[in-house]
């Protein structure tokens, strides 16, 4: 055993003492995170209100009450007349000149939303500012239905209370849809776990056999079994290790809350660890050089990463493909994860993630056993 | 120049002999780019996924039971997928990720509704997801206030029918035909104003000719295109530290062959590998995806002249700041992520916040992005193109120059 | 063909070559033996124009090196220690490639390029490429790197380190052809073996110095008909009755607390007299040998230590 740990802890200070690697364990992870973090940040209300630009001349008691249905879709309504000063803005509404008069006198109009429409939220946008327009419609036919077609009959029913009401709320331990770093953390923990072991564990053992250090190493009075220990739990180790960094910057840096099931996350991000490592020591028995290893490492994780559900929301994939996240060990490792944090699954509601990964581990494992070459 | 053009032939084949090093540089964005499309190409042709709403109705009333159904309208099929489910199961689903949100309709919802008096529905969203449970909420929320409107719309004849059952009677026909006159009557007042809405809204691009839909191959292709450019570009700037392991540098000291032209060849070969990489991109794009390249020779030119800016500056860097090959590699590992970080390649402009797009139009790469966008949507800023490809090219010039005359020798001598 | 005057090149406080200078002429094979540091790798490297002199200069066919760097480089041929050849492309290509650089081209070139392969063994190989080689083969290749272009001088700086016999016998045979076609050959190597077989003249240098200069038989006949008494292990500190036979005539090279280096005629003879003298005097002796005269033998007259030290 002890010798499997020399073996070991060799291997992790090599992997460790590259420059390359440190960049890739400490560095990126934190420069991934914050643009992700801030990419992904809950941009469709959150402590600040989206801003959206009224434009007419209308100035009856419509243009009003049309405003107070925007401003209670949660948009902050800006009155810009200027037109220069108007290109300042992404979100716009046009609102026609004699709108008021149009809504008297019972004649069709028509208000335009001019935004980015491949933005984010752009969806949300156009389905909040159609309830507004129903909203208006709404109270003034309401209005109109007694009589009262002004502004102080318009405006009363734009502010009438309606006695249905709807509780929103999140399930599990969070109570709050994960957005912004605390989206981007987690999905980047499984990606450069994967990375990390994929390029540093695959290029040190490449870099090895190409200089005849394990030849030399099996020669030695270890055996293949000892060896390839001791390879395997260096992986892991170094895998473990950017787990730790990613929790602990995670949680002072990102302000993370890896939730209170810290078992149930432990013991799946443990799993995947060891998947990690098995199959970071299967790259390194199948490249042929250290360009070979880091390129299919990169590419491998890119893929996996992304099919895992660690780059956007699984639920968007089409149903028909969702599966296929199940099939790497990331998919697994990222819905455990989420339900770890989120959902607040126990221990034993996640053993059969954990046990996933663990397969994956000792398959690997035991494929690149068979395939592993000294020289 | 025959010996810049040696060198360069000599780059050229060295790539084609082993080629796994450029086809990981073209598998990398391609891949992402038919991952981007399994998944968001569903989205761009309207194929969003379906919010999942499971539906707990307590009251079955009829009220209870119009609500549950209006929401399988199929206005609404494109948006929710709902479900009856009884609480505890509906409850398990959420918490597994199954579905978007469950909505409880509390007993007495129908009485309260009719009466006009406070209910509260329960809406309880999955953690699980980010998006649906959102759109499950907006849906509902719709719903219900279209219901209080025509609750108030018709709040005196419910009120009159109401009383009437609250009573323990059975309206009389006249109670009825006078009910059905003032519905009729409120009906016809308020019809222009809702059948159909009187105020429409349309929705228009704030960018011009931008398109209605959101085509995922224009939002991400050019970026990825120009993902494997970067690399390219990165990646055989490094390639002056395998020279110098194969000894080839010093090698070259020794022939009458000058450092500059060794240097300067090795610059045009890799601009050859690089246009190389471009062309397959150009047209596996239209041929794997949703993509039409208007203006072709207009993409090639900026391609090319944004690669080899990116080939003369970080040669300079990795000849100017490097000691040794590691240093190198992390130097050129920080600046090509951070590059494909803020210039729209891993992540599309278009989902970037505006501060990001200007910081990005401020990076060689975003610059020739937006550039692209403009020539994807079928318009060709001409002027733009050429001072661009101009400006890249005499930029490249500047610093090929100073790396082959200055930096080159003296790391070749090192 | 190579001409070297008052050749110095000095790193800080270091000195590694020291004011040395000598000629090659056209077809001559000449010879850099020394220990490693003795500085024949960076006389070479000075000499290749990959080192910049502190002062001297160096001559190629007539061209100062540091004025006319362009054509002293046309006319030279350089075999680096370290294998300088690109392993993605194949020997042909690597030939083509370098040979290119010397204003030879088309069929000359191509002609060249064939014979060189046959030369060294590689016709058969030519289109793998480089990374599929052995080490011997890639030396070999090496050696026709520097050899495609028909140079009139031909630097080889330990061109056999590290491959089998057969290859080096090869290799040596491609170099002694060069020679035979008027070739300047400067060859530095550590294996006395490969200077007496090869080099018509030989400078064995140490310290930066060349210390003695000359054909190999002259470079013997330096030594006398002397073999060499190299006795090691615990010798005392001094010699024991110097006067005293056996040892009265022989001549003490140089005497160590470990090490004694006597030189004497017929030392085969002398021997186990010379041993018994020194056991008798209370050393320990742990190893003996007995070196015949050669450039080994001089190397350690002159320097007191072994070229292999």
């Amino acid at each position: 055993m002890s010798l499997v740990w020399k073996i070991a802890i060799n291997d992790l200070m090599f992997m460790l003492k590259e420059r390359e690697a440190q960049v890739w364990m400490f560095l990126m992870p934190l420069g991934f995170c914050a643009f992700f973090g801030f990419i992904f940040q809950d941009r469709g209300g959150g402590p600040s209100k989206p801003t959206i630009a009224y434009t007419t001349t209308d100035e009856g008691f419509a243009s009003l009450a049309f405003k107070a249905e925007l401003d209670s879709m949660g948009y902050n309504v800006v009155d810009v007349s200027d037109e220069v000063e108007l290109q300042r803005y992404r979100r716009q509404l046009h609102v026609p000149a004699n709108f008021t008069e149009s809504i008297l006198n019972k004649e069709e109009s028509t208000v335009v939303l001019r935004h980015d429409l491949r933005a984010l939220s752009a969806q949300s946008d156009r389905v909040k500012v159609q309830r507004a327009v129903w909203r208006l419609l709404g109270a003034t036919a309401v209005a109109a239905s007694g009589d009262s077609l002004n502004e102080r009959g318009l405006m009363a029913a734009v502010g009438k209370e309606s006695p249905l009401k709807l509780d929103v709320s999140v399930s599990g331990v969070k109570k709050e849809i994960p957005a912004g770093f605390a989206r981007a953390v987690p999905g980047n923990l499984i990606m450069f776990v994967l990375l990390v072991a994929f390029t540093s564990g695959a290029i040190s053992l490449v870099v090895e056999r190409d200089q005849g250090l394990l030849r030399r190493l099996a020669s030695s009075p270890l055996t293949g079994a000892q060896l390839l220990a001791g390879k395997a739990f260096s992986r892991l180790m170094i895998s473990l290790i950017e787990i730790v960094y990613f929790l602990v910057v995670g949680a002072f840096l990102f302000r993370i809350d890896w939730g209170n099931n810290l078992p149930a996350l432990l013991m799946v991000l443990l799993a995947y660890a060891v998947a990690a490592a098995g199959l970071g020591l299967l790259m390194g028995s199948l490249g042929r050089s250290p360009d070979q290893a880091v390129g299919i490492g990169v590419f491998s994780a890119l893929v996996m990463a992304a099919l895992g559900g660690a780059w956007w929301p699984i639920e968007i994939v089409p149903s028909a493909i969702r599966w296929t996240a199940f099939i790497f060990p990331t998919g697994w490792a990222m819905d455990g994860m989420l339900k770890a944090m989120t959902v607040g699954q126990t221990v034993s509601a996640l053993a059969p993630h954990a046990l996933m990964l663990l397969l994956y581990g000792v398959v690997s494992i035991a494929v690149a056993s068979r395939i592993f070459r000294f020289s | 120049m025959s010996d810049i053009l040696r060198v360069a032939h000599k780059e050229v084949l060295r790539r084609r002999r082993d080629p796994f090093a450029l086809f990981i540089w073209i598998l990398i964005p391609l891949s992402l780019a038919g991952i981007f499309a399994l998944i968001f190409g569903g989205i761009g042709r309207g194929g969003m996924p379906k919010a999942s709403l499971l539906v707990v109705d307590n009251d079955d009333s009829f009220v209870s039971n119009l609500l549950a159904s209006s929401l399988g309208n199929s206005r609404l099929e494109n948006l929710i997928e709902p479900e009856s489910v009884e609480e505890a199961a509906g409850i398990d689903m959420i918490m597994e990720g199954d579905a978007s949100a469950l909505l409880v309709i509390p007993e007495g919802f129908g009485d309260a509704y009719l009466n006009g008096t406070e209910t509260t529905l329960r809406l309880v969203k999955s953690p699980m997801q980010s998006i649906l449970p959102s759109i499950a909420q907006g849906v509902v929320e719709t719903l219900l206030e279209m219901g209080f409107i025509g609750r108030s719309l018709f709040d005196s004849p419910i009120r009159s029918l109401t009383g009437i059952a609250e009573m323990g009677g059975e309206p009389t026909q006249a109670q009825l035909d006078a009910t059905s006159l003032a519905i009729g009557h409120t009906f016809r007042k308020v019809q222009e104003y809702v059948f159909p809405p009187m105020v429409s809204l349309e929705v228009e691009a704030i960018e011009k000719e931008e398109r209605e839909e959101f085509n995922f191959a224009a939002a991400y292709y050019p970026g990825l295109m120009l993902m494997a450019v970067l690399f390219i570009s990165v990646g055989l700037s490094q390639d002056v530290w395998r020279e110098k392991r194969h000894g080839a540098l010093s090698r070259c000291i020794m022939t009458p062959v000058s450092l500059f032209s060794f240097f300067t060849g090795k610059l045009l070969g890799a601009l050859a590998l690089a246009a190389i990489v471009l062309a397959v991109m150009l047209i596996a794009g239209p041929l794997l995806f949703d993509l039409t390249w208007h203006h072709v020779w207009a993409v090639v030119l900026l391609g090319l002249a944004v690669s080899a800016f990116l080939l003369s500056v970080f040669s300079v860097l990795v000849l100017a700041l490097s000691r040794n090959e590691r240093t190198s590699n992390v130097i050129t590992d920080i600046l090509l992520m951070a590059l494909m970080l803020t210039s729209g390649t891993t992540v599309p402009l278009e989902m970037m916040p505006a501060s990001m797009v200007k910081m990005a139009s401020f990076t060689p790469i975003g610059h020739v992005l937006l550039i692209y966008k403009e020539l994807l949507q079928g318009s060709l800023p001409l002027g733009k193109v050429i001072a661009t490809a101009g400006a890249y090219a005499a930029v490249s010039v500047a610093f090929g120059l100073i790396a082959a005359r200055g930096l080159f020798p003296r790391f070749a001598n090192r | 063909m190579i001409k070297i005057t008052h050749l110095r090149k000095t790193y800080d406080s270091v000195v590694a070559v020291d004011d040395i200078s000598f000629e090659v002429g056209s077809g001559e094979i000449y010879g850099l033996l020394g220990p490693n540091g003795a500085g024949k790798t960076t006389t070479i490297n000075i000499v290749s124009g990959l080192l910049k002199q502190t002062s001297g200069s160096v001559e190629i066919a007539g061209h100062d090196l540091s004025r006319e760097p362009k054509k002293a480089k046309a006319a030279l041929g350089v075999v680096p220690q370290e294998l300088a050849l690109y392993p993605e492309l194949s020997a042909r290509e690597n030939l083509k490639f370098w040979g290119g650089f010397y204003g030879r081209g088309g069929a000359e070139l191509s002609r060249r390029i064939e014979e060189m392969l046959d030369a060294v063994g590689l016709a058969a190989r030519a289109k793998e490429p480089v990374k599929k080689f052995s080490g011997g083969m890639k030396r070999r290749l090496n050696l026709a790197c520097g050899l495609v272009h028909g140079p009139k001088v031909l630097l080889l700086d330990e061109p056999t380190v590290g491959i089998d016999l057969q290859t080096r016998l090869r290799l040596l045979d491609v170099v002694k052809e060069e020679a035979r076609r008027g070739a300047a050959v400067l060859h530095t190597t550590h294996i006395m073996e490969e200077a007496e077989d090869l080099c018509d003249r030989v400078g064995i240098m140490d310290g930066g110095k060349i210390i003695a200069e000359g054909t190999v038989d002259e470079l013997k006949a330096m030594l006398g008909e002397k073999d060499l008494l190299v006795l090691q292990g615990e010798m005392g500190d001094d010699i024991p009755a110097a006067g005293a036979e056996p040892i009265r005539d022989c001549e003490v090279v140089s005497a160590g607390e470990d090490r004694v280096i006597l030189a004497a005629p017929r030392g085969a003879e002398k021997l186990p007299g010379v041993i018994k003298h020194f056991e008798g005097a209370g050393s320990r002796i742990r190893e003996v040998a007995l070196k015949e005269p050669g450039l080994e033998t001089l190397f350690i007259k002159l320097t007191g230590r072994a070229l292999r030290d």
